[in-house]
């Protein structure tokens, strides 16, 4: 340990690090997907006030959307190592904890997480569409289905984007929580060549300087498909 | 060809329609007139179940609905005999002119989109519109919207065309153009409906008038005999305090 920061070994740990961008970049893209799909559907039992499941997850939402991410990440990793093995054995399948993918239990965590916070994006959405607008897809022969396909989800869906921005964002950082349960993302794949030789400073900076690179180029991004939907927001305001 | 017995429709606590009946032949042009908070908007949204009667029996051409053992078929299979034409127009907010009668056409009346976009660009050529095809509700204005909203109720050819003040929205400089396309589609034998506070428009435009006032039919006759020769104090006190002023050219 001659010198303070090993700038050579840095560029070591930025590879290692980046070589796992993929990693992060599923998770999240996963997360933010089954996010969409599980809180639209509870969105919409919410706001037609489906009767028993609207209740039910009106408690759900207001209990999980406490949760920390990495307690969630935490639970879902602690039931799996105890009941995964257990439940191959009963089906018969050949394949352990040991050999499961553990990125996929952080999609199924940060999947829940995301279904919460993107129900409630959504339903804010949803409720600020006029009640008109259900009136006039009813009167020329819409159903329901159709009403919320071609009239009321196309309105309501460009005023939840920029929420859903900060969701991919906010992903992509939780992430770095998923390295607590032994996912191999940037911050651990950063670390792997600093496990090594104690060499933390260089691994750590490794991973803060590709999160952020991540970020910042997947913020440019978002912001051009932002701009494209605030014109449709104004359309319908 | 409409029949409407015993219709009752209550907002918690309030009765605000009490027992409605009348009935409407093919080809009428019928205006239901009555003070704010009457019930004529309730009303004319029970005819196609936007509003869901407690009871009562709609008719509306072949179909027969009765309030109280109506089914999910049934309001679709009623809602297809009739259109309406909104106060607020309440145009598809995403969609363009054209797309705005497109819609229901191609989703709810199944009809081909080359085929539902020919008789869309027709109808809004009819209402002065040929120029703003593309053009999405935020870019037009009160009056054009509300062409929009009569070329999107007449597309699905109805049987009946519900209105519900379609001018009250409107600058006074427009109303008389939108009263003129209602009156030509009257003129072409369409079946309408028509809520209006336009008293001189219902006079000329309709053959049968009906006036409600607190969610009961207190009068029903031709313009003739409710404007000039109601005996009904509740219609001849509405009338004094709205804007009719007999003028002889439109009886003689
Ligand atoms: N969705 C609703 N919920 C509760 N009350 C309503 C609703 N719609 C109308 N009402 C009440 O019903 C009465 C009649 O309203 P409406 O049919 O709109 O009258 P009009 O169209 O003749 O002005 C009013 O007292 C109004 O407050
Ligand atoms: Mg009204």
């Amino acid at each position: 340990m001659s010198t303070v920061f090993d700038f050579d070994f840095f560029i070591e740990c930025l590879k290692s690090g980046a070589a796992r961008i993929p990693v992060n970049l599923y998770v999240a893209a996963a997360s933010v997907f089954f996010g969409m799909i599980f809180g639209l559907i509870i969105a919409l039992i919410r706001v037609f006030r489906v009767p028993v499941l609207s209740p039910i997850f009106r408690w759900l939402v207001t209990i999980l959307k406490g949760v920390p991410v990495i307690l969630m990440l935490l639970v879902f990793y602690v039931l799996a190592a105890d009941y995964f093995n257990l439940i191959m054995e009963y089906f018969g399948i050949d394949y352990t904890f040991r050999q499961l993918n553990k990125a996929i239990i952080a999609i199924i965590a940060l999947s829940v997480l995301s279904s919460i916070g993107l129900s409630e994006s959504f339903r804010g959405a949803l409720a600020s569409v006029k009640k008109g607008q259900y009136d006039a897809a009813y009167s020329v022969w819409l159903t329901k289905r159709q009403a919320l396909v071609y009239v009321i989800i196309p309105q309501a869906f460009p005023i939840a984007v920029p929420t859903l921005c900060n969701y991919i964002i906010g992903m992509i950082k939780a992430g770095a929580l998923a390295a607590m349960i032994s996912v191999v993302d940037i911050m651990n794949g950063a670390l792997i060549p600093a496990n090594a030789n104690y060499r933390y400073l260089e691994g750590y900076t490794a991973a803060a300087l590709i999160y952020w690179v991540v970020c910042a180029t997947l913020e440019k991004v978002l912001n051009i498909a932002e701009k494209r939907f605030a014109s449709k927001v104004r359309e319908v305001a | 060809m409409i029949e409407v017995k015993g219709l009752k429709k209550a907002f918690g606590q309030n009765q605000v329609l009490k027992g409605v009946g009348f009935h409407v032949n093919e080809g009428d042009v019928m205006t239901l007139l009555g003070v704010s908070g009457s019930g004529k908007t309730t009303l004319i949204r029970c005819l196609n179940y936007l509003e869901s009667p407690d009871e009562g029996v709609i008719r509306i051409d072949d179909r027969t609905v009765d309030a109280q053992k109506i089914t999910k078929k049934e309001i679709i299979e009623l809602r297809k005999k009739t259109a309406m034409v909104f106060q607020t127009y309440d145009l598809f907010l995403n969609l363009n002119a054209l797309q705005n009668v497109t819609e229901g056409l191609i989703r709810g009346g199944k009809i081909p989109k080359p085929d539902a976009e020919d008789i869309a660009r027709d109808l809004l050529e009819k209402v002065g519109l040929s120029a703003k095809l593309e053009s999405k509700p935020y870019q037009l204005s009160g009056g054009e919207q509300q062409r929009v909203g009569i070329a999107r109720a007449l597309a699905l050819c109805p049987k009946v065309i519900l209105f519900d003040e379609p001018t009250s929205a409107l600058d006074p400089e427009v109303i008389g153009e939108i009263l003129d396309i209602i009156k030509a589609v009257a003129r072409s034998g369409v079946t309408m409906i028509i809520v209006t506070h336009e008293m001189e428009f219902a006079f000329s435009v309709s053959n049968k008038v009906v006036f409600i006032d607190q969610g009961e039919i207190v009068e029903e006759g031709s313009p003739r005999e409710v404007f000039l020769e109601s005996s009904q104090e509740r219609t001849k006190s509405f009338l004094a305090r709205s804007n009719f002023r007999f003028q002889p050219e439109y009886y003689l």
